[in-house]
């Protein structure tokens, strides 16, 4: 692993007002993103995985820049691109980070032909002017993402979800990026084709070096594509590991009930997933957290302390961090329930 | 017309008031019919207690298929579709004549008075009162709570709980769930299914389940028909078909899916869903199988692999497998 990280995010903090009322007073927050720090190696593939309000799209959104964080700070390739009060960031920066979105139905105009979504890109950030240079690059494109050159002039309905992924892979390459976040690449995909669209992007970031945040709720996906694993819940990074490892030993009991609940479709998988009773209950809103460690109120092993302080990030083996009482050495005394 | 013409100078005047009797001497059947008319509108409004709503608001509980809205009352009351026969009844029932004279100029050959009897023999029609199987059955938390809430304050897994206690409202002998838990987060889609399967289970209660999540049909069903492009291409128990699948579409969907035991990124299966406009001859997905033959332009009957286990696939055929000699490549 190089020196320098290509991503690094730190403490960062995102808050939402709610505002009600014919003057728009502020009558509560969502608390989005409560502290979340992890960094990115260069042609590593991290995976952001958690349910729904998690927090895992709201981090995107502010590495990609369209939101300020409300505290913290995000560097890029050794650069201060986030903080709270960094408003512009600069066109350089811009062209690094692309993103491919969850649905191409949506993110892909219908109104644009496949040649004109690649188009804008390509002369606003690509520099290129001429006709002919324009149809010469987005062809290129085309290929690199292995659709031939006749999709040009065709518009997204004509195609199937995963041209229409494809082509929006085209589009966020079309700035020559180095991070690319994918949001949910193959959710919105058959399960037939979403392998291909899988290995395209790997085949990509091996020939072209990229490194991917690739946000997911699919344990099993990530599982085959990522090489370290952030797991969030409600804000917070609960654990993050090398990608096997942390599937072969989950800690946090958080990671053990996601794990129990992916429906698997071989008795192999199902044996090693790990045993669990039913998960209880829903994750609370991120208006009201829970107080201490977010997830006690659903543990099975919260205990005293839980419910009173949050818990700092123990090392539990190379890499792999926990942020669970459980793992707090100097805890042991009061812990009522032995961890395996 | 009037003798004395309105001129310009007199309509400046004050209105002579012979001339203004002479106007309405002269249009005095008009008159007369604008205000018999008026008589009338406000004769049949006083005998409207309650308007058109009251009727609609009494086709709410239908047997069998609870929880649709007033949409489906309404438009027959407007007379656009043809009534069924529990709208009917509850129509009869409203006290409002104009609406029962209305459905009897619209739907002459439907002799209300005379089939009334049978007609509510037919049907038993309750608003529900007892809401005990919402609480118990579907075990919905916070029961009193989420009985009062709209739609939009509920979470999507309570809001999916809602949809399952709505179906169960008539005790149907089948429910078909049409990807109950797709919109779901992981753990909250895995109470769903074991609700859905605990429901069958205890209450003896059939479920069709529509998915295509592989995962989520092998941990709920007991028997699965895999379906490729309108056709079933293979019927089998559940646990046979995860463990020797023999459709090759069935395969390739197996194989496509990403693996927690980290095999790797799966390949998915080559080629697209066929054109439904002019689809292949015979077996639809023989333009993307590995194992296609010539006899794969006929449509392939459904063949017994094991006890309760079919397929639709010429490999199966002896005779067929012999006839071609060795299957070959992709397509023709």
């Amino acid at each position: 692993m190089t020196a320098e990280p290509i991503l690094r995010v730190e403490g960062l903090v995102k808050h939402f007002p709610i505002r009600r009322g014919f003057w728009l007073r502020r009558v509560g927050t969502v608390h989005a993103v409560n502290g979340i720090s992890f960094t990115v190696g260069r042609g590593e593939t991290l995976g952001l995985v958690g349910e729904s309000g998690s927090g895992k799209t709201t981090v995107a959104m502010v590495v990609l820049g369209v939101y300020p964080p409300t505290a913290g700070e995000i560097w890029f390739e050794g650069q201060r691109i986030a903080a709270p009060e960094l408003r512009v960031r600069p066109l350089a920066v811009r062209r690094a980070v692309q993103v491919v979105f969850q649905d191409p139905g949506s993110s892909l105009n219908p109104r644009r032909t496949v040649f004109q979504a690649l188009e804008l890109p390509l002369r606003l950030h690509a520099g290129l002017r001429t006709r002919a240079a324009l149809e010469r690059r987005a062809a290129e494109l085309l290929e690199m993402v292995e659709l031939p050159p006749e999709f040009l002039g065709r518009f997204p309905a004509a195609l199937s979800g995963g041209q229409r992924q494809r082509v929006a892979i085209a589009r966020a390459l079309a700035t020559g990026p180095r991070l690319l976040v994918l949001d949910e690449p193959t959710s919105a995909l058959d399960v037939s084709v979403q392998g291909k669209i899988l290995t395209l992007l790997m085949t990509l970031q091996r020939r072209l070096g990229l490194t991917y945040l690739l946000i997911s709720h699919d344990l099993s996906l990530m599982r085959n594509v990522a090489t370290r694993v952030a797991v969030l819940y409600l804000g917070r990074v609960v654990e993050e590991g090398p990608t096997d490892r942390l599937f072969a030993a989950p800690r946090h009991p958080y990671t053990q009930m996601l794990l129990s609940a992916v429906p698997v479709v071989s008795e192999e998988e199902e044996r090693i997933k790990p045993r669990w009773e039913a998960p209880v209950g829903e994750a609370p809103s991120a208006v009201a957290l829970p107080p201490g460690c977010v997830f006690h109120p659903r543990c099975p092993f919260a205990w005293g302390v839980c419910a009173v302080r949050d818990p700092a990030a123990v090392a539990v083996g190379p890499g792999h961090t926990v942020r669970c009482h459980l793992y707090d050495p100097a805890l042991a005394p009061t812990r009522p329930v032995a961890v395996t | 017309m009037a003798s004395a013409p309105v001129t310009g100078e007199l309509l400046e005047d004050e209105i002579d008031l012979r001339q203004y009797l002479r106007v309405l001497w002269k249009r005095r059947w008009l008159i007369a019919g604008v205000v018999l008319a008026a008589c009338f509108t406000a004769y049949t409004l006083t005998r409207f207690s309650q308007p058109i709503y009251e009727a609609t608001t009494t086709v709410l509980i239908r047997r069998g298929v609870s929880g649709l809205p007033l949409a489906g009352g309404a438009s027959e009351l407007l007379g656009m579709s043809r009534p069924n026969v529990q709208n009917v009844v509850e129509i009869l029932k409203s006290r409002s004549v104009m609406v029962r004279t209305l459905r009897r100029l619209q739907w002459p050959d439907v002799d209300l008075e005379k089939d009334l009897a049978t007609i509510q023999s037919a049907v038993t029609v309750q608003p529900v009162q007892n809401t005990d199987h919402v609480r118990v059955r579907v075990r919905l938390p916070d029961p009193d709570r989420v009985l009062r809430a709209y739609p939009f304050q509920l979470s999507g897994g309570m809001r999916q709980r809602v949809l399952i206690a709505m179906a169960l409202v008539n005790e149907p002998d089948l429910v078909i769930a049409d990807e109950p838990g797709t919109a779901l987060d992981v753990t909250i889609q895995a109470q769903i299914l074991l609700l859905l399967r605990d429901l069958v289970e205890r209450q003896g209660i059939s479920v069709l389940l529509i998915s295509h999540n592989l995962g989520v049909v092998r941990q709920v069903t007991r028997r699965v028909c895999v379906m490729y492009a309108g056709t079933i291409v293979e019927v089998a128990p559940t646990a046979a078909l995860f463990r020797t699948p023999r459709h090759p579409y069935t395969q390739g969907l197996l194989a496509a899916v990403p693996k927690l035991t980290g095999e790797g990124v799966p390949a998915g299966i080559e080629g697209m869903i066929p054109d439904y406009v002019a689809p292949p001859p015979g077996c639809r997905f023989a333009p993307r199988c590995p194992y296609a033959m010539a006899v794969c332009d006929t449509p392939p009957p459904a063949i017994p692999v094991g006890p309760t286990h079919q397929a639709a696939c010429w490999l199966y055929s002896s005779e067929a497998v012999l006839a071609s000699g060795q299957a070959h490549g992709h397509g023709r």
